[in-house]
């Protein structure tokens, strides 16, 4: 009796000589070679199978037909053939070919999946929208299982639809794993918003006043971790405002780096260019109070009392020292 | 001389008379012609064979499952197949007798030969 490695090696010699029929209607291989894993079963008691190239040519001359035709296309699908067979004959990669061959299935309906969506039927709303997937997953398996492929014209059609199938697949899986993410993440997962941020509203300057109440300019601002309490990053140039105006950083730190000093200077903005206009030094930003009151100190104690700057001149005259 | 290059010549009428008293399927087929003393007979030849006389009508096939293996594809001879036999047959004892008579003879009766190579 025939071991089951002698089959499986029967089974793999026949595939070889379908596959080198292949250039033959497809009626015409099957004719050719139907019954023929039997017949070398048999053989395969009796001698050695040989090679299978020698095999399909005496096959196709005995039987009348025309030498193979070796154009490009020919020669590849023999190269690919041979290849094959070398795998084949590798204990370890049979193994994976054969898990490969298994997953062919999962294949043809990631291709008509893949198809689909790059007809633009995954965009659409509604239910209606499985219907083309429905159809064009069951050409895809009907591809795949040698079906529906009357003529030539079909045949370099599937393979046209697998070559844009394979290229489409990586971008329809990304799309498809994108659009589930922006449902199910749509709350926490975006980035948190850059700069600097004041109970959900953007600072973009800060006015620093010292303990007299008054204005201070180029004031280093770090956090707690020693970060630089920058606006924006050491690349950028400019931040805009809706004024036409833009801040830019204190050009008194080399590298575009001053803007972590405060308050950030404004310039006007080049038309041509929209960047900062390089000619004119940057103009200090009018602060949102000419001054503050002073803080509380000795001087508070002394019954001095403190009132808005806004509405007391008087606090324009500096304390005298404790 | 090869036999093979022989074979290739005969092997249409060789593979019909194997089958003309009992069906076969293709290696059953082989393995009567080798028996019967075509060692050289290769198998992928008597199957191409076997398709190309189908396709000329001369064979009828019907398929059969074998004993615990894929199946198997059975020959048997037609009307027409008996008749292209029939014919390869005298054809082929006439071809025989010329190659005997060549083979053997004086080298005087050469015209005659030439005329029945002609016809052949």
């Amino acid at each position: 009796m025939t071991s089951t490695t002698t089959l499986s090696s029967v089974d793999a010699f026949a595939a070889q000589v379908r596959e080198l029929l292949s250039d033959l209607p497809r009626d015409e291989v099957d004719d050719l070679t139907d019954g023929l894993e039997a017949d070398l079963a048999e053989k395969a008691l009796d001698e050695e199978l040989g090679d299978p190239e020698t095999y399909a040519e005496e096959l196709r001359s005995a039987a009348g037909l025309p030498p193979r035709n070796d154009s490009t296309g020919a020669e590849l699908r023999l190269r690919w053939t041979r290849f094959v067979a070398r795998l084949r004959a590798d204990p370890f990669w049979s193994k994976v070919l054969g898990f490969a061959v298994a997953l062919r299935p999962v294949w043809w309906v990631a291709r008509g999946w893949a198809v689909w969506v790059a007809l633009g039927f995954a965009g659409t709303d509604g239910p209606l929208k499985f219907l083309p997937l429905a159809a064009v997953v069951v050409v895809s398996v009907q591809w795949g299982r040698g079906k529906w492929l009357p003529g030539r014209v079909l045949r370099v059609a599937k393979i046209v639809v697998s070559v844009i199938a394979v290229i489409a697949l990586p971008f329809a899986i990304g799309a498809s794993l994108g659009a589930q993410n922006a449902v199910r993440y749509s709350d926490d997962d975006y980035f948190p918003p850059q700069g600097i941020q004041l109970d959900g509203n953007e600072v973009n300057n800060i006015f620093a006043y010292d303990a007299d109440g008054e204005p201070l300019s180029d004031v280093q601002l770090f956090d707690q971790d020693g970060k630089p309490l920058s606006l924006l990053g050491d690349g950028d140039n400019a931040y805009h405002l809706s004024d036409g105006s833009a801040l830019v950083p204190n050009p008194a730190v080399t590298g575009g780096s001053g803007w972590n000093v405060y308050p950030l200077q404004s310039s006007s903005i080049d038309p041509m260019t929209g960047e900062p206009d390089r000619g004119t030094t940057p103009q200090a930003v009018q602060p949102p109070f000419p001054r503050v009151q002073p803080l509380v100190t000795q001087g508070e104690r002394d019954g001095y009392t403190v009132t808005s700057p806004a509405e007391d001149p008087a606090v324009k005259d500096p304390l005298p020292a404790p | 001389m090869d036999s093979t290059q022989l074979l290739k010549g005969v092997l249409d009428a060789a593979v019909l008379a194997a089958i003309k008293d009992e069906d076969g399927y293709g290696y059953d087929i082989v393995r009567r012609l080798r028996d019967a003393g075509l060692d050289d007979v290769g198998d992928a030849s008597v199957y191409g064979t076997l398709r190309r006389l189908y396709s000329a009508g001369a064979v009828s096939t019907y398929v059969e499952p074998s004993e615990g293996g894929p199946h198997r594809k059975y020959y048997s001879l037609n009307d027409d197949g008996r008749r292209m036999l029939d014919e390869q047959r005298s054809q082929w004892s006439r071809f025989a007798n010329t190659m005997s008579t060549l083979l053997h003879e004086a080298p005087a009766r050469r015209a005659t030969l030439r005329k029945i190579g002609d016809k052949s």
